[in-house]
């Protein structure tokens, strides 16, 4: 009887003992293919693996020996089924990097392992088939497990590095102007193409290759949906460069809070807790972006939009610094050392990101103000701070921006103070801890 | 938490303290009789309310920038003093006269000293205020004295000066005299000055929003005039 078994299922192991291999091949030239913009030719692919796929099916049924390894196995080759479905119902595109690495993971990575261990369990007579199976076998499970260290465990962080093995997605953009200006600035236009997205072209020197390099990294990156990353590259017809899209959030910027009375006409409820909270929110959203090792660069008030004090978001991602200088920045929340340097001659480290949100933190506490005197160059790199506890500089402070910043813990004045005044530089974590003690304070009164 | 807004130190958020930094700009405009002659000064007039609803649109801008505007022939009016662009209505301009450019500038020297100190009385931040002077004169007058006190203010960086010179009997070197740090824009037609206008609406913004002394970026000026 088992010997009838073996005799029997022979022909069908053999040949996918081949297929196998060709599975990896198929998965390598997929990504080589797609990464390559041969669109066409990933779909011929495709489809031709497909057809291989449904032959050895045909072939299962007509041997008519159904094993649950055998089920499983072609279970993870369903999947790719799955994809095609999708690619009919085209929305594939939309999720076409991510399917791509779930699917091939799933029939390459664990397929392999599975067969691996399959054939090593029941198919001892193909040994004989002089195909060294035992070798094979310790082959499959390799790159088996080589593929999925390499697919769970490369961090998604590093894909400042890894850039070039994630799928994008890439449109064509025509016409900008049909669509409403919702800002510009020096470098670019921001049109709002539908409720749910935006995009931004860039001016014609702006539309870069390290750019397009930086927006590849950030969409391989998997920061927060409060980080608002690029959605897609978009060509002009000519395949050139423009811009891209990103999803469109809700909120106001932060520096319209600063504005006279910007609290009272956005968050008429909003009292000195709830800005306490907001705080900590920013902060929050930054450590997200830090604990991947990335630098913000150009923080500025404009960058941050609020919905609410427990929602908060990061626009204009793709000045981030990622490979290279950040480019652009604001004298106001550059690091004193820095003031006067061009922004696109050096690379910031996490003291710059520190400085500029200490003062984003003091500003949302005091109206807006600066800590400073005025705001021009020289006075920020000296920086005279007004609020010192022996300073005579007091009385050049308005009445209520003193009494504001009175009312402050004294651990959340000292570490002002310290920034401000002594210009020692203490870590984020401690403004944090001070924030959420004096927030547990506001509550308890 | 409601009971915090017995206290105004605790609650904090509902008193009005204006810490944006406030930039005064005097447009100072020509209605000499030969403004009308080519429709430079209709052209100006369309000009205006573009560089007030462009200030307008940006919500920094406008409540950071206090626009005032003056006019002048032989003798100099001030049309619209120091206020937020959001309570500025154009008014209608009309052309008549010679031209004393001397006196105006003056006048608005004065004017914009004035308005520093209440700034500074009330505890404001402020960057160095703008003039923004548009005039299709030859300038056959003295012009010494107030050029002289021009220059030592934009040196001092206590003043950026900008010289729009249109038509075809303007006389640039006179003008740039007043600046001779940043060059003269001049229309030779004087007709469609609004992306002029447009351009420094553009200008002002960025310059609101920026420290003393950082640079900031602006669209390039439109090729139909030219930077002398």
């Amino acid at each position: 009887m088992a010997t009838d078994f073996y005799n029997f299922i022979h022909p069908l192991h053999a040949f996918l003992s081949i297929l196998i291999p060709f599975g990896f091949l198929n998965y390598i030239t997929y990504k080589l293919a797609w990464e390559l913009h041969y669109r066409e030719f990933t779909w011929l692919l495709f489809a031709s693996t497909l057809a291989l796929n449904l032959f050895s099916f045909f072939m299962m049924q007509v041997a008519d020996t159904v094993y649950p390894l055998q089920v499983l196995f072609l279970f993870s080759y369903y999947s790719t089924y799955i994809f095609l479905v999708m690619l009919l119902l085209k929305s594939v595109e939309k999720i076409v990097g991510l399917f791509m690495d779930v699917v091939l993971f799933l029939r390459d990575g664990i397929g392999s392992i599975l067969f691996g261990i399959y054939s090593f369990l029941i198919l001892k007579p193909l040994r004989a088939f002089n195909l060294n199976f035992i070798a094979k076998f310790f082959e499959y499970v390799f790159m088996g497990l080589k593929f999925m260290f390499k697919l769970l465990f490369a961090p998604s962080a590093q894909s400042t590095t890894s850039a070039t093995q994630t799928t994008f997605r890439v449109k064509t953009f025509k016409n900008p102007n049909q669509y409403a200006s919702i800002a510009r600035g020096g470098e670019a236009h921001i049109y709002a193409v539908s409720r749910k997205s935006l995009v931004k072209i860039y001016k014609a020197n702006y539309a870069t290759s390290e750019k397009l390099e930086t927006l590849k990294s950030l969409m391989g990156s998997n920061f927060s949906k409060n980080i608002v990353t690029p959605s897609a590259i978009l060509n002009d017809e000519d395949e050139n460069f423009i811009g891209y899209e990103m999803p469109k959030v809700k909120g106001v910027e932060l520096g319209i809070l600063f504005l006279p009375n910007g609290v009272m006409k956005n968050f008429p409820k909003y009292t000195l807790i709830d800005l306490v909270s907001l705080s900590l929110k920013i902060l929050e959203l930054f450590n997200i972006v830090h604990k991947e090792s990335v630098i913000v660069g150009d923080i500025n008030p404009r960058n941050i939009l609020v919905e609410s004090k427990d929602q908060v978001f990061l626009i204009d991602t793709d000045s981030f610094q990622i490979n290279r200088p950040s480019g652009v920045g604001q004298a106001i929340y550059t690091h004193p050392k820095n003031i006067g340097k061009k922004y696109s001659s050096y690379m910031r480290t996490i003291s710059d990101d520190t400085y500029a949100l200490t003062m984003i933190v003091f500003q949302i506490l005091h109206y807006g103000a600066l800590p400073y005197g005025s705001s021009d160059v020289d006075e920020l790199k000296r920086g005279v701070y007004l609020y010192s506890p022996n300073s005579v500089n007091n009385t050049n402070v308005h009445p209520d921006l003193a009494s504001s910043h009175h009312r402050l813990s004294a651990e959340l004045k000292n570490y002002f103070y310290t920034q401000f005044d002594q210009k020692k530089y203490l870590p984020l974590k401690i403004l944090q801890q001070s924030l959420e003690s004096y927030k547990k304070t506001l509550l308890k009164k | 938490m409601k009971n915090f807004k017995s206290n105004k130190f605790d609650l904090g958020v509902d008193s009005f303290v204006d810490t944006t930094q406030k930039v005064a700009v005097a447009l100072l405009l020509d209605i000499s009789e030969s403004m009308s002659w080519y429709g430079g000064l209709k052209s100006v007039q369309e000009g205006l309310a573009v560089f007030i609803k462009s200030l307008r649109e940006d919500p920094y801008a406008a409540a950071s920038v206090e626009v005032a505007l003056y006019v002048f022939n032989h003798e100099v009016k001030q049309l619209v003093d120091f206020q937020s662009v959001n309570d500025i209505s154009v008014p209608k301009l009309s052309a008549s006269g010679g031209t004393q450019i001397a006196p105006a500038i003056e006048r608005v020297l004065h004017d914009l000293e004035k308005k520093s100190q209440e700034y500074k009385k009330q505890k404001l931040n402020r960057k160095a205020p703008w003039i923004v002077l548009l005039t299709d004169c030859d300038i056959s007058e003295d012009i010494d004295s107030v050029v002289s006190k021009t220059t030592s203010l934009i040196n001092a960086k206590k003043l950026t000066f900008f010289a729009i010179g249109t038509g075809d009997e303007v006389n640039i070197s006179q003008l740039k005299r007043f600046n001779p740090k940043s060059p003269v824009i001049f229309s030779p037609t004087g007709e469609d000055l609004v992306p002029l206008f447009e351009w420094l609406s553009q200008s002002t913004s960025g310059y609101s929003q920026s420290a003393e002394g950082e640079t900031f970026k602006t669209d390039p000026l439109d090729r139909r005039y030219e930077i002398v």
